[in-house]
């Protein structure tokens, strides 16, 4: 028997084939397009890869609390799931925020780590993405953890920009926004884009994947297959 | 009318945390002698210039002040699951705000006792007197107990059911002060070195710390109470 | 879930009326889940003014959760709970007494303290002079400088009862109200709670002891694995006409 595909399956997989063509001219334009930087040389394109997970994970924070003030609005397990999905990713995103922003500060500034603000509130962001895993591992009743952890989401949302005010105010050695050539400008650009449109791809699907396993859960509940 | 019954609920829970604290303390003289205990530690440890005490004293304080206070957040919550009391509590004809501003106000005066025993030790071991500016420092000690006591008391609800409630208390809770920490730490070396503009440019970040978290509190403690 | 809210405060007698004499107790296919499994399901009941209820089961059957759920502190996963017609919240609070086996009580306050917060928190009239007519009531006064962590189970399970009702409210939940009371105490609950059906408030309790239950109750509802198997008796009654 002839299986078709869904017409959802058929969107993924178009959309997958659109991301991908995305982020290969992207890679293209980083390294074939954008000039060489005069002080760092090769090493600075670390800084279109790096700006554009931060971005991702901050919006990964934004997407978070939305979607978990949603959830106690609604009270529909789909937005919890794109709670965690945006978590996930954005966590994902803080890790490769530090670790690029490590790579880049050690060769500019000969230290693998210092107290800059934008390290900061990317440090403090992954430790709150970190507590939010912490808080979902810890429960077993999916909707306490829902709520619970949806209440965290909204306390960090909070709190990100103040974060960001404070370790503005306290250090400022970071390039905010730096000298750049309009070609660097235009390969920055298309890789926050780029990257942006792999963080949804990956959240449709990881939300997806969290919804058909809480379905799977449920099914097996209703025939006790587990409890 | 319904202000006049919130208000007093609210005196007599405030008054009932307290009493209890008197009756059998538990919080109290723990977080105490651990401050102590930290501002004696920090400040062997650092063997300075006694020209930079300035500088560090703020910072040595406000440490010591911060983890100790985590043993009354801690106790918080915890201390209200004997005998089921917390589900008495939300049994009463009182709004989840008024709970929440009950518990922030008995955290706030908690963190109040605390400096007024560790601001003396700590004029003792620093040999910097932090009451020289009355004002400055009794502003800078109320905003910041102010926003500690409100981020605290939502993240003490948050994890008092769960398993792993120390550990996490903390995990969860530090990120998420961080602009407390700093503007505290920052405002009083700032108060210390007689830069007054630097100083108020701090005191507006706690404020607005603060206020957020207040009334951020007041509106979702209700998701943290219902079952 | 309706949500309508009554007034913040307790109105004074002369201006509060039930509304439209609905029941003052209603669940509708209440069910509550955890972790996907209901431990309550689709129970409905009915029950009115005057009436005492014995709610009856094994350990472990979902009497405790629905009785938290009937008193608002339970969330159902469906259905509803109405009180007097109107969705339980913290403002109708005032409505309800609620005592569970874990007693609600500060062990460091006295019997007299944890009192007085309770009618503090009701924002009772004179609540000094409520305390000492509880205190009498219970038998408990001159237990009451004595802190309540003190008291013996007995003593701490009066006071937890007279903790629930010190503001004389017209629904009243008991879970497992007989356990730990000695053959005096039971004599003395049983004689409260048939003076409390005289003065028409709705009372709905736990027991394990089926005998308790065929003298005082005026009907039993069983549950077994969290379906109520006596069948809604509403029947036996007016249908409640709530909104």
């Amino acid at each position: 028997m002839k299986r078709r595909l869904s017409i959802s399956t058929i969107s993924i997989l178009a959309a997958s084939f659109g991301v991908s063509a995305l982020l290969a001219a992207c890679g293209w334009m980083i390294f074939l397009f954008a000039p060489r930087e005069i002080t760092m040389g090769d090493v600075q394109r670390i800084v279109y890869l790096h700006v554009a997970v931060a971005w991702c994970g901050l919006a990964g924070c934004v997407a978070m609390g939305l979607t978990a003030a949603a959830y106690l609005a609604r009270r529909n397990s789909v937005w919890d799931h794109w709670s965690q999905a945006a978590g996930e990713l954005g966590w994902l995103c803080a890790t490769l925020t530090l670790a690029t922003g490590s790579l880049w500060a050690h060769e500019a500034w000969n230290t693998w780590w210092t107290w800059e603000p934008r390290l900061t509130a990317s440090l403090v962001l992954w430790t709150v993405f970190a507590g939010y895993f912490l808080v979902r591992a810890s429960i077993e009743d999916a909707q306490r953890r829902a709520r619970l952890s949806a209440v965290l989401a909204i306390l960090a949302l909070a709190d990100v920009p103040l974060v960001i005010m404070a370790t503005r105010w306290f250090r400022g050695i970071h390039p905010v926004t730096p000298e750049m050539d309009p070609r660097m400008r235009i390969v920055l650009l298309i890789s926050i884009v780029s990257f942006s449109a792999l963080f949804i791809l990956l959240a449709i699907l990881r939300k997806e994947q969290l919804e058909l396993a809480a379905r799977v859960l449920s099914r097996e509940r209703q025939t006790g297959v587990v409890n | 009318m319904a202000l006049s019954h919130a208000a007093k609920t609210w005196w007599w829970l405030v008054h009932k945390d307290l009493l209890r604290e008197l009756r059998a303390p538990r919080a109290w003289p723990a977080m105490l002698i651990l401050s102590l205990a930290l501002a004696m530690v920090i400040s062997v440890q650092i063997d300075s210039p006694s020209d930079q005490h300035l500088e560090l004293a703020g910072g040595m304080f406000w440490l010591a002040a911060f983890f100790a206070g985590t043993v009354a957040l801690d106790r918080s919550f915890s201390g209200e699951h004997e005998q089921a009391c917390w589900q008495g509590l939300l049994l009463y004809p009182v709004g989840p705000g008024t709970l929440f501003l009950a518990k922030l106000a008995a955290n706030f005066l908690a963190f109040c006792a605390l400096d007024v025993v560790l601001v003396p030790a700590f004029t003792l071991l620093s040999g910097v007197s932090l009451f020289a500016q009355p004002g400055p420092f009794l502003a800078t000690a109320l905003v910041a107990n102010l926003g500690f006591s409100a981020v605290g008391t939502l993240v003490s609800a948050l994890t008092s059911g769960l398993s792993q409630r120390h550990g996490l208390l903390v995990l969860l809770l530090f990120p998420l002060v961080l602009p407390v920490v700093l503007g505290a730490v920052q405002a009083t070396r700032a108060m210390l070195v007689g830069d007054f503009s630097s100083w108020w440019r701090w005191i507006q970040l706690l404020s607005c710390f603060a206020a957020v978290f207040v009334a951020l509190g007041t509106l979702i403690f209700d998701y943290l109470v219902e079952d | 879930m309706t949500n309508n809210r009554q007034p913040f405060l307790r109105p004074t007698a002369a201006d509060w009326r039930p509304e439209r004499e609905a029941a003052p107790v209603v669940a509708r296919q209440l069910t509550r889940a955890m972790n996907g499994r209901p431990v309550v399901a689709r129970a409905d009941l009915a029950v009115q003014a005057g009436e005492l209820v014995a709610l009856t089961g094994a350990n472990g059957a979902g009497k405790t959760t629905l009785l938290r759920c009937l008193a608002g502190r339970l969330r159902p996963t469906s259905g509803e709970v109405l009180w007097f017609g109107l969705a339980p919240s913290p403002a109708s609070h005032w409505l309800l007494g609620y005592a569970a086996h874990e007693g609600h009580l500060y062990p460091e306050l006295t019997a007299s303290e944890n009192l007085l917060f309770a009618a503090r928190m009701h924002s009772l009239p004179q609540p000094q002079q409520r305390v000492d007519e509880m205190l009498a009531k219970t038998g408990m006064t001159r237990y009451s400088g004595q802190a309540a962590g003190r008291l013996s189970q007995g003593l701490r399970q009066r006071l937890s009862l007279a903790r629930a009702l010190v503001h004389d409210p017209p629904i009243v939940l008991l879970d497992e109200p007989f356990a730990g009371l000695d053959t005096a105490g039971l004599a003395w609950l049983e004689n409260w709670l048939r003076e409390l059906r005289t003065r028409q408030r709705t009372i709905i309790f736990s027991s394990h002891d089926d005998q308790q239950c065929r003298a005082l109750a005026d009907r039993k509802l069983e549950l077994q694995s969290g379906r109520l198997q006596t069948a809604s008796l509403t029947d036996a009654y007016p249908p409640a006409r709530c909104a």
